[in-house]
C-alpha cells in the first residue's frame, strides 16, 4: 500500500472523527449546546487530534526510520565478502541497490546486486504495508477511544487550545532554530578555518589569493588569506552606491513629503518603488552589460583607463537598486515629524526649503541615518550585482574604474563548483560569511535602535 | 545672513527698514526655495530615468531574440543519407544523417564553393536544429524522402547576430564571427530572398541549449512555477488552518471583521513575497542550482532550473547571441512578476471594495 | 459663529491713542473640502489693544487666526473666501508674499513646538531667517530681551545651548512665545505688527500680552478665558 494512501486515509478518518465527535457530543448532551462544557466543534477537534495527530507523528517516525532499518537490513543479507568493503564503496554498492529496485540504470548490475535490490523491494513493500496497518489501526483506536470518553463534562477545549498551542509554539521554536542552526554552522565552520589561518592574518592580511594546492608537490600554491582588499573593495563598492542613493533617495523623499501634490506622490511613489522590485540579477544584468561598456567608452573617450568590471560600474547600479529603499524610509521618518514643528517654522516666516533644512532634516535626522545604516547593510550584502558585474581580482584599491572583489562575491566563487569541504579555500567563505553576518547584523541593530529611539520621541 | 542691505541693529529696527530688510532677502531665499525644488525633481527624474532606461536596455536587446533567422534552402532528401538500408522503419528514420542532408543542401546552393575549408564554412551556417526540423518532417512523412522541397532552415547564431546587425561588418567584408566568404554567401542568400527571421516559438517552447539559436525559456518557466506550486502547498495548509481556527474558535465579530480586513493583506502579502522569491538567485547559485538542465521538467522531483538561474547563466555565457536571450528571459522573469503584483493589487481592490 | 469678541482695551494705557482697525475682516468663510468652518465673521483688530477670542474648543478661533497669516495655505483642502485687510492691504491678494506677511504677523500656537535645536536658536531663528542679523552682539541681545519679555530667561540664562525640545510643557511654550517676539515684526517700537497667539492654559502668557507697555496689535485668544 502506497505512504501517500495511507496518508490520504488517515486524513480521511481524521475528518469524519470530527463530525462524529460533534454529533456526539450534541447526542449526549440532548441537543442543547449549553449543557456542554465547550462549543460541539470542540469536542469534534478532539475526537480529530485523537485520531490525527499520534498516527501522524507514527507516519513521520516510521518514514525517517524505515530506509535505515531497511538499509541494514539488506547489508546484513549481502554475502560477507561486500559486507566487510570499506563505507564509501558500501555506500556505493547500496545506491546502485537502489537505483536498480527503483528501475533506474547503475553501475553495477551483478547477480548479488539484483537479488539484494529484489529484497529491498520486497522489504519496502512489506514496511509500507505494515505501516499502513499500524497507522490505520492507531487512527481507530483513537476514534473510539475519543468517543467514548465524550460526555458534557468533558474539557474538550482545553486540550483542544493545548494542542494548538503546541502547535504554534513549535512553528517559533522551528525558525528560531533555523536561525540557531544557521549562525551555529556559520560559527563551527570559521573556527575550523581559524585553526588553519589565525585569525588576525585573515581580518588584516592585506594578500588575497585562496587558491591552495591541490597536491603537495605543487609550487607557490600556498594560499593566502588576507582579507583585507576584500573588505575594502567591498567597502569601495558600497560608497559608489550610496553616493548615488542617499542623495537621490532623500532629495527625493523630501520633494515627495513636502513639495509633491498628493495625486503626484500616489503616482510617482509606487514606480519609484519598482525599483525594488526587480530581481537583482536584471541589475547584474544591466550593470555588466549596460552601464559598464558605457563607463568604459567614456572613460576611454577621455582617456582614463577603465576596467571592463569597474567598481563603478557595480556601485552605481547598486545605489539605483537602493534608492527606493532610502526614499520610502526618509519619506517615513519625515513625515513622522510633527505638522506643529512646520507650522512653526511656517508662522515665522519661514520658506518650505527653510523649514526643510533647518526644521525638518534636523527632527528626522535619526531616523534618515537609521534608514542610511540599513540601506548601507543591504549594499553590503547584495550579492547578485556584484557576482555579475564586478571582478574577482582582490586589488587594494580606491581607484572606481579599476576592478575590485567585494564579500560576497567571493564567498559565491569559494563555495560554487566542486570543492573539498574542509579545505581553507572552502572555509575561508564560511569566515567570511561570519564577518558580513556580524557586521551587517550590527548595522541593523544600532539602525534600529536609532530608527526606535527616534520614533519614540514624537510618539 | 548677509543679504544685500546691511542687516540694522535690534536697537534701531524701525517698521520700515525691517520691511525692506526682509523684502530684499526674499529673492533669495525663494531662489533658494526653487533649487531645493529642482534638486528633488531631478532627484525623482534620475530614479525614474534609471528605471526606464533599465527597461529600454532589456527591451531593446531582447526583442530581437524573439524572432530567429532562417535561411530557405531546396534539400534533397536522399535515401541514401537517410534510410541507407532503405528499411523506411522509424527507427532506422530516426538514425539518419539529417546533418549531411542540411550540408548538402546549402553547398548545393553555391556549387562553386569547392574547397573543404569553404564548404565546412558553408555547413557552419546553418545550426543543428536544422538537421532536427528536417528528422521531424521525415517522420511525420516518410513520403518525403527522395523528392526535393523548398525548406526553412534554422541559421546558426553567427548568421542570426549578423542578420540582426549585431555582428560587426569589417571593411576587408567579413564580420564580427563570421569570415568574409560567409559574409558573401549571407548575402548572395539574402537578395534572393532566402533569409528570413521568423518567430521563435522554440525560446518560448523549448529548454535550454548550448545553442543560442536553440535555446529556450519553458523549462525555467515551468521550474519557476513548480518551485512556486511546491511554496504555496507547503503555506496552503497553514494559511486554511488559521482561517479554520479564526471560524471555529474565535468570537464571531473575529470572523465577521478580522479575518476579512486581514484577508487582503494576508493574499498580497503572499503574493508579492512569492513574487520576491520568483526572482530570488543568490542562495540558489550557492546550493548549486546552477545546472545545464535541457529538457522540461515534468514533476517536482525533476532536475529543474528557474528563470532568475536561467538569466544568470546565460548572461555568464560567452556567445554573443546568448546577450539577447538573456535579455528575453528578463522580459518573461519581468512579465511574470507584473503578473503577480497585478494579482495582487486586484485582489486588494476587490476585497477593499467589499469592506 | 460663536466667536465671542470682546475687545478690552487695558486699563493702564492712558498715552496710547486710541487708532484706526489694523486688522479689517469682513464676511470671512473657511470651508475644509465640503466643510464649512467658519461663517460670515467680520472683525476689526484695532491697534494697540489686546483683543480676546473666546469660544468652546472647535468653535473655530484657532482656524480664524490661522487666515490672518494665511498659515491655512498649506493645507490643501482648505479655501478662504472674504476680505482680510491688513493696513488696508488685501492679505489674500496675488501681490502679497506669504513669507513677507508672516514676517509681519507672528503667531505662538496652542501646543508648544519648539525646535530640534538649541533654546538659544530656537529664539534667533526669526532673526536669522529674515536676515535682520547684523553681529552676534545684536543677535544676542535680541535673544536675551525676548527670553526676558516671554518670562523664562532666568531659568535658562545658563544653558542657552541646550535643546529646546528638553524643557518642561510650559518652559517650552514661554520658548515658542520668546520666539515670536524675537520674530522681526514685534521688534520693539515696530508698532504696525499683529501677534497672533494661540495660548491656552498658560497663566504667564496672559500677563506678557496684557502688559501695556507693548505697543502691538494683539489677537490674543484662549480657550478658557473667562
Amino acid at each position: 500500500m502506497n505512504t501517500s494512501i495511507t496518508l490520504l486515509v488517515v486524513v480521511v478518518l481524521t475528518v469524519i472523527g470530527f463530525y462524529m465527535g460533534r454529533r456526539q457530543a450534541l447526542g449526549a448532551a440532548d441537543g442543547l449546546p449549553a449543557r456542554l462544557h465547550s462549543l460541539p466543534s470542540y469536542y469534534g477537534y478532539y475526537v480529530a487530534i485523537w485520531c490525527g495527530l499520534p498516527t501522524l507523528a507514527l507516519l513521520a517516525a516510521w518514514l525517517v526510520l524505515q530506509p535505515i532499518i531497511i538499509d541494514g537490513l539488506v547489508i546484513g543479507s549481502l554475502p560477507v565478502a561486500q559486507q566487510n568493503l570499506p563505507a564509501d564503496r558500501l555506500g556505493l554498492l547500496l545506491n546502485d541497490i537502489r537505483n536498480i529496485a527503483h528501475g533506474e540504470a547503475a553501475s553495477e548490475t551483478s547477480t548479488v546486486v539484483v537479488a539484494a535490490a529484489n529484497r529491498y523491494n520486497e522489504l519496502t513493500n512489506l514496511g509500507n504495508w505494515m505501516l499502513a496497518a499500524c497507522a490505520l489501526a492507531l487512527a481507530a483506536a483513537g476514534l473510539v477511544m475519543a468517543r467514548n470518553r465524550i460526555a458534557p463534562g468533558l474539557r474538550a477545549r482545553n486540550l483542544v487550545e493545548r494542542v494548538l498551542m503546541g502547535v504554534l509554539i513549535l512553528a517559533s521554536l522551528l525558525a528560531i532554530l533555523t536561525t540557531i542552526g544557521i549562525v551555529a554552522s556559520l560559527l563551527l565552520e570559521s573556527i575550523r578555518f581559524f585553526d588553519k589561518i589565525p585569525f588576525w592574518e585573515f581580518l588584516f592580511g592585506t594578500k588575497w589569493s585562496p587558491q591552495t594546492a591541490l597536491r603537495a608537490d605543487q609550487v607557490g600554491q600556498s594560499g593566502s588569506f588576507g582579507a583585507i582588499p576584500i573588505f575594502a573593495g567591498t567597502a569601495l563598492i558600497t560608497l559608489i552606491a550610496m553616493t548615488v542613493a542617499v542623495p537621490v533617495g532623500l532629495f527625493s523623499a523630501i520633494y515627495l513629503s513636502e513639495y509633491a501634490k498628493p495625486s503626484v506622490r500616489s503616482t510617482v511613489k509606487p514606480i519609484m518603488e519598482i525599483l525594488a522590485g526587480i530581481p537583482t540579477v536584471v541589475y547584474g544584468f544591466f550593470a555588466a552589460l549596460t552601464v559598464a561598456p558605457v563607463i568604459r567608452n567614456a572613460g576611454e573617450a577621455i582617456g582614463l583607463s577603465v576596467a571592463s568590471e569597474s567598481a563603478l560600474a557595480a556601485g552605481v547600479v547598486m545605489g539605483v537598486m537602493i534608492i527606493p529603499f532610502v526614499s520610502s524610509l526618509s519619506d517615513d521618518v519625515i513625515s513622522a515629524v510633527p505638522q506643529s514643528l512646520r507650522e512653526g517654522a511656517y508662522g515665522l516666516g519661514a520658506t518650505k526649503a527653510e523649514t526643510v533644512r533647518n526644521v525638518i532634516v534636523p527632527a528626522a535626522l535619526p531616523g534618515i541615518v537609521g534608514a542610511v545604516l540599513l540601506a548601507v547593510s543591504r549594499a553590503i550584502g547584495e550579492t547578485m550585482i556584484v557576482v555579475m558585474a564586478a571582478g574577482l581580482a582582490a586589488n587594494l584599491t580606491a581607484n572606481p574604474f579599476e576592478a575590485v572583489t567585494t564579500v560576497t562575491v567571493q564567498i559565491v566563487t569559494l563555495l560554487v563548483g566542486d570543492q573539498e569541504f574542509d579545505s581553507a579555500k572552502t572555509l575561508a567563505a564560511f569566515a567570511l560569511g561570519l564577518v558580513l553576518f556580524v557586521f551587517t547584523l550590527c548595522l541593523n541593530v544600532i539602525a534600529l535602535r536609532i530608527v526606535r529611539k527616534y520614533r519614540e520621541r514624537y510618539e | 545672513m548677509n543679504n544685500g542691505t546691511a542687516p540694522i541693529a535690534a536697537a534701531d529696527r524701525q517698521p520700515s527698514a525691517i520691511a525692506e530688510t526682509v523684502k530684499s532677502g526674499l529673492r533669495r531665499r525663494h531662489a533658494s526655495e526653487l533649487r531645493l525644488k529642482i534638486y528633488g525633481l531631478m532627484a525623482i527624474g534620475f530614479a525614474l530615468v534609471a528605471l526606464f532606461i533599465l527597461l529600454l536596455s532589456v527591451i531593446s536587446k531582447g526583442y530581437s531574440a524573439f524572432q530567429q533567422t532562417h535561411i530557405n534552402l531546396e534539400v534533397y532528401f536522399d535515401a541514401a543519407k537517410i534510410d541507407p538500408d532503405g528499411t523506411r522503419k522509424i527507427d532506422d528514420l530516426r538514425r539518419g544523417d539529417y546533418e549531411g542532408v542540411a550540408r548538402t543542401a546549402i553547398r548545393s546552393a553555391f556549387p562553386h564553393a569547392k574547397g573543404r575549408r569553404d564548404r565546412r564554412a558553408l555547413g557552419k551556417m546553418l545550426s543543428t536544429g536544422a538537421a532536427d526540423k528536417l528528422r521531424r518532417m521525415v517522420l511525420s512523412n516518410p513520403k518525403i524522402i527522395g523528392t526535393r522541397q523548398h525548406v526553412w532552415l534554422l541559421a546558426s547564431d553567427e548568421i542570426d547576430m549578423l542578420r540582426k546587425g549585431y555582428a560587426k561588418r569589417n571593411p576587408d567584408g567579413s564580420a564580427t564571427k563570421v569570415s568574409r566568404k560567409q559574409v558573401a554567401w549571407f548575402d548572395a542568400l539574402a537578395k534572393k530572398g532566402a533569409v528570413e527571421r521568423q518567430f521563435n516559438w522554440r525560446f518560448l517552447t523549448g529548454g535550454d541549449s548550448r545553442e543560442p539559436e536553440q535555446a529556450g525559456i519553458w523549462g525555467a518557466v515551468v521550474g519557476s512555477g513548480l518551485t512556486m506550486l511546491v511554496t504555496l502547498l507547503l503555506a496552503f495548509p497553514v494559511g486554511v488552518m488559521a482561517a479554520i481556527y479564526l471560524e471555529e474558535f474565535a468570537p464571531k465579530n473575529v470572523m465577521h471583521h478580522v479575518l476579512p480586513l486581514s484577508m487582503p493583506g494576508i493574499l498580497t502579502g503572499t503574493i508579492i513575497g512569492m513574487a520576491q522569491a520568483l526572482g530570488e538567485t543568490a542562495p540558489l547559485l550557492m546550493v548549486g542550482m546552477v545546472a545545464f538542465i535541457v529538457d522540461v521538467p515534468s514533476g517536482i522531483t525533476d532536475a529543474a532550473t528557474v528563470l532568475p538561474v536561467q538569466v544568470y547563466i546565460w548572461a555568464d555565457s560567452p556567445e554573443r547571441a546568448f546577450e539577447e536571450k538573456t535579455a528575453a528571459a528578463i522580459m518573461v522573469l519581468l512579465a511574470f512578476l507584473i503578473l503577480m503584483n497585478a494579482i495582487a493589487i486586484v485582489l486588494r481592490k476587490k476585497f477593499e471594495r467589499r469592506w | 459663529m460663536e466667536i465671542v469678541t470682546e475687545v478690552p482695551t487695558s486699563k493702564a494705557t492712558p498715552q496710547i491713542q486710541p487708532s484706526q482697525a489694523k486688522i479689517t475682516s469682513s464676511g470671512v468663510e473657511v470651508f475644509y473640502g465640503g466643510k464649512q468652518a467658519l461663517k460670515a465673521v467680520n472683525l476689526d483688530i484695532i491697534e494697540n489693544e489686546v483683543t480676546a477670542l473666546i469660544g468652546p474648543s472647535g468653535c473655530g478661533k484657532s482656524t480664524y487666526l490661522r487666515c490672518l497669516n494665511r498659515m491655512n495655505d498649506s493645507i490643501e483642502s482648505c479655501r478662504v473666501e472674504g476680505q482680510i485687510l491688513l493696513d488696508g492691504e488685501d492679505v489674500y491678494s496675488k501681490q502679497v508674499d506669504p513669507v513677507q506677511l508672516r514676517a509681519r504677523v507672528g503667531m505662538v500656537f496652542q501646543k508648544p513646538n519648539p525646535f530640534p535645536k538649541s533654546i538659544f536658536d530656537n529664539v534667533a531663528y526669526g532673526p536669522r531667517i529674515h536676515g535682520l542679523v547684523r553681529d552676534k552682539t545684536d543677535l544676542e541681545e535680541i535673544v536675551i530681551t525676548s527670553l526676558e519679555k516671554a518670562g523664562l530667561i532666568g531659568e535658562v540664562r545658563d544653558r542657552l545651548n541646550e535643546p529646546g525640545t528638553g524643557l518642561s510643557g510650559g518652559q517650552q511654550q514661554r520658548l515658542c512665545i520668546a520666539r515670536a517676539i524675537a520674530h522681526p515684526g514685534l521688534a520693539k517700537a515696530s508698532g504696525y505688527v499683529s501677534l497672533c497667539s494661540l495660548v491656552c492654559g498658560v497663566d504667564e502668557t496672559s500677563q506678557i500680552f496684557t502688559n501695556p507697555t507693548d505697543e502691538r496689535t494683539q489677537g490674543y485668544i484662549t480657550g478658557r478665558f473667562g
